[in-house]
């Protein structure tokens, strides 16, 4: 017997419950689709009509389809002959164009899959059909291949939209129906058509009636969150039940510890909560074990410990606060930000103190700290540290930001300084030069010098006064010595250039 | 049910024949012989096989209709001497056809026909223009031209008579010409489409044994070879879609 999902999947995209935007925008999309026109990313939770819609829009348009979804091998090689051929072929049967439909796109990993991603992306750009990719979360879904499409989010279904469809599942299957059991049944399907639909099949298949009570033995099966384990262990719950939450998570032990011991605090009484830290250590002890001895089925000790461990010590007292992810994981991302930050700063302090950056770490990072607090400029100058560096020495924001725009400061005025120097140099040179071009030209009568006319527009208008400054300078301060050899290297059409302003 | 016994080497051809475009079909057996129609999983290429019971040494069969892993097959098949005689042997509602050759006993599971494409329909397409060269030449051609692009273009030119196959590369390029009186038929029409060489070797291969193959062109459309096999038992057409050529 065929079941309900696949014999009333929808033809027509008129026959599609909820979504109505995403639909209109489809057959915009589809009718205005010419090569060029970047494909569809249709995302949402499971059996809200994703794929579906992508048959039924290719029914209405009269598109072949040609679909690859993960139950096919998509490999570079796999992709690159069924979709690249696809999306660079006509159709073999007369409609109009193919629509390729890459399903499941969010779960192109693992080694089977291996470079698929990267093949779809060179399938998305050399297409020339239309093309759908379809995923349940939209994160799952390579961030390249994300920038070549346009994002449709399929939203769920509200429960009172489900209900006509059941209700003509019902009649078109001449089954009688209680209105309570389907509004049971589209309350529990969460959204979720296909789930409605497969448990009306399930509640009405051998029988001519769906009543209410064979509803409850046909629901689907809610998998627990995380939030519910939590909130089972404060409010404390059975055993078993509380067992099978666990099992149900996706989360390894070592995640469910972290949440649960981020909600313990949330007990009251410092003796229980005392109590149910101590659970939680000797499951923590499992963990360790199980890690160590890569021996899995300790596991089970350390789940049990954690769950039912931690509930009985809270008692049953309920949950007072809300239930967060664990802190731990912000704070791990601050510290490896600021481990980095530390790195870098060792390497540059160790670099210009000739000492290993582990001793520097290890001895003298406190000293190094107060020192630096002194004169946190000439430090930060002395071995180029940034703001986030320098605050990680001194530990003063404030501070260090003053700092960092003092710093700013003085390089501009450096840099001023050089510039006006650098001319001035110049400017020195270039009178001397041409003294002595004159000189030249006075004794030998030479013809012009073959240099092209180029005017120095950056000549200083009071370039006589920072002649003397300039060329005492470069007198006392040795290190200007490079600055006015670079100036001398661009000498002959700067020697031109003032040998005709004279 | 199908009681059949043949010659080796035509089995192997018509096995061939289908593992060139796809990698499992259904096969529809009837008293008057066996048939497969399919198309690729990209809806790009499309082969159907007839294949009469006169083809085969000996044949017995009612309607029925199985899936086969044509790729299973070929590497089975491929093992087989020449000299062989192949029997087949399907009881009714099996889910195994043995094959049996010079003492081996092959038992090949079948695969359930709901989970094998559906055959499609024909196709209503009108390809006016219509050459027959030989299979080698052809072959010949396809090769060459896989040397140098991964397509190549088909095409005939009714001013100066001639069906030509030419192919560009990045660097380079590659034409053959053949004028109507070197071909055994000619029906003139405005004709080319570029066709992907990544099919056109498989099946050029196989069709490198036929002595003719028909080539039905149009503007832009698929192209369709049809030649024989099984001395003339078996008939083989082969539809291929166009690429489309972009700028």
């Amino acid at each position: 017997m065929q079941d309900w999902v696949e014999k009333y999947r929808p033809k027509s995209l008129a026959d599609i419950i909820g979504n109505k935007d995403c639909l209109r925008r489809m057959i915009e999309w589809a009718r205005d689709w010419k090569p060029g026109v970047p494909p569809l990313l249709l995302y949402g939770k499971p059996g809200v009509g994703k794929t579906s819609s992508a048959y039924a829009l290719a029914n209405d348009m009269n598109w072949e389809v040609v679909e690859l979804n993960a139950s096919d091998q998509r490999t570079k090689g796999i992709i690159e002959r069924v979709a690249g051929a696809t999306a660079t072929t006509m159709s073999l049967l007369g409609s109009q164009r193919k629509l390729l439909l890459l399903d499941e796109a969010d779960n192109l990993h693992g080694t089977a899959d291996m470079g698929g991603a990267r093949a779809i992306i060179g399938v998305i750009k050399s297409s020339q059909q239309p093309i759908i990719l379809i995923a349940n979360d939209k994160y799952g879904v390579a961030k390249e291949i994300k920038a070549l499409c346009e994002l449709l989010q399929f939203r769920a279904l509200q429960a009172r939209s489900i209900v006509p469809h059941l209700k003509y599942l019902c009649s078109a299957e001449n089954k009688t129906c209680n209105d309570n059991a389907l509004m049971q049944i589209a309350e529990s399907a969460g959204g979720d058509m296909r789930a409605a639909v497969n448990m009306l099949f399930a509640a009405g298949s051998g029988a001519d009636t769906v009543s209410e009570e064979s509803v409850s033995t046909a629901a689907k099966d809610q998998r627990s969150s995380i939030f519910e384990l939590v909130g089972g262990i404060l409010r404390g719950g059975a055993d078993r039940r509380l067992m099978e939450m666990s099992y149900d998570l996706s989360d390894t032990p070592d995640t469910v510890e972290q949440w649960v011991e981020g909600a313990l605090p949330q007990i009251k009484n410092p003796r229980d909560r005392t109590e149910a830290y101590g659970y939680l250590a000797q499951s923590d002890l499992y963990l360790g074990r199980t890690y160590l001895r890569q021996y899995y089925t300790l596991w089970k000790y350390a789940t049990a410990l954690m769950v039912i461990g931690t509930a009985a010590a809270a008692g049953g007292q309920g949950v007072t606060g809300n239930i967060m992810p664990p802190a731990r994981w912000n704070r791990m991302a601050g510290a490896k930000k600021k481990k980095l930050v530390r790195q870098s700063v060792l390497i540059k302090a160790a670099f210009a103190y000739h000492m290993p950056e582990n001793t520097l770490r290890d001895e003298y990072l406190k000293a190094f700290g107060m020192i630096a607090d002194k004169d946190p400029l000439s430090f930060a100058k002395e071995l180029s540290l940034d703001g986030d560096e320098l605050d990680y020495i001194i530990d003063d924001k404030v501070r260090s930001a003053e700092v960092m725009k003092e710093i700013k400061r003085e390089e501009k005025e450096q840099e001023k300084k050089e510039k006006a120097a650098q001319k001035a140099a110049e400017k020195a040179r270039k009178s001397e030069k041409t003294v002595r071009i004159q000189d030249l030209a006075k004794a030998t009568k030479t013809e012009k010098p073959e240099q092209p006319e180029k005017p120095d527009l950056n000549e200083p208008a009071e370039s006589s006064v920072s002649i003397g400054s300039a060329a005492s300078k470069s007198a006392d301060e040795p290190e200007n010595s490079e600055k006015v050899g670079k100036s001398a290297e661009k000498k002959p059409s700067e020697t031109q250039s003032t040998l005709f302003s004279f | 049910m199908l009681k059949a016994a043949i010659d080796t080497e035509v089995f192997k051809e018509a096995v061939e024949v289908v593992a060139a475009i796809v990698s499992e079909c259904r096969l529809n057996i009837s008293a008057n012989g066996l048939a497969v129609r399919a198309v690729d999983t990209a809806n790009v290429a499309m082969i159907s096989l007839e294949l009469g019971a006169p083809a085969f040494n000996t044949f017995a069969a009612g309607d029925s209709q199985i899936g086969l892993d044509i790729s299973k097959l070929k590497n089975i098949v491929a093992s087989i001497n020449k000299a062989d005689v192949l029997t087949l042997d399907l009881p009714d509602g099996a889910y195994k056809m043995e094959l049996a050759y010079g003492g081996f006993k092959y038992s090949i599971s079948l695969l359930d026909v709901n989970t094998v494409r559906k055959d499609p329909n024909l196709p209503s397409i009108q390809l006016p223009g219509k050459v027959v060269i030989a299979g080698a030449e052809l072959n010949n051609a396809i090769k060459a031209a896989s040397l140098v692009s991964d397509k190549i273009a088909f095409g005939i030119n009714p001013d100066n008579e001639t069906f030509y196959m030419e192919a560009d590369g990045d660097t380079d390029h590659i034409n053959l010409e053949i004028k109507a009186a070197d071909l055994k038929t000619f029906i003139p029409a405005e004709a080319r489409s570029l066709f992907s060489l990544d099919y056109l070797k498989d099946m050029g291969r196989v069709m490198s044994k036929a002595e003719e193959v028909e080539i039905f062109l149009g503007k832009d459309h698929p192209v369709k070879f049809v030649f024989t096999i099984a001395g003339g038992e078996g008939k083989v057409e082969y539809l291929l879609a166009p690429r489309i050529e972009s700028d």
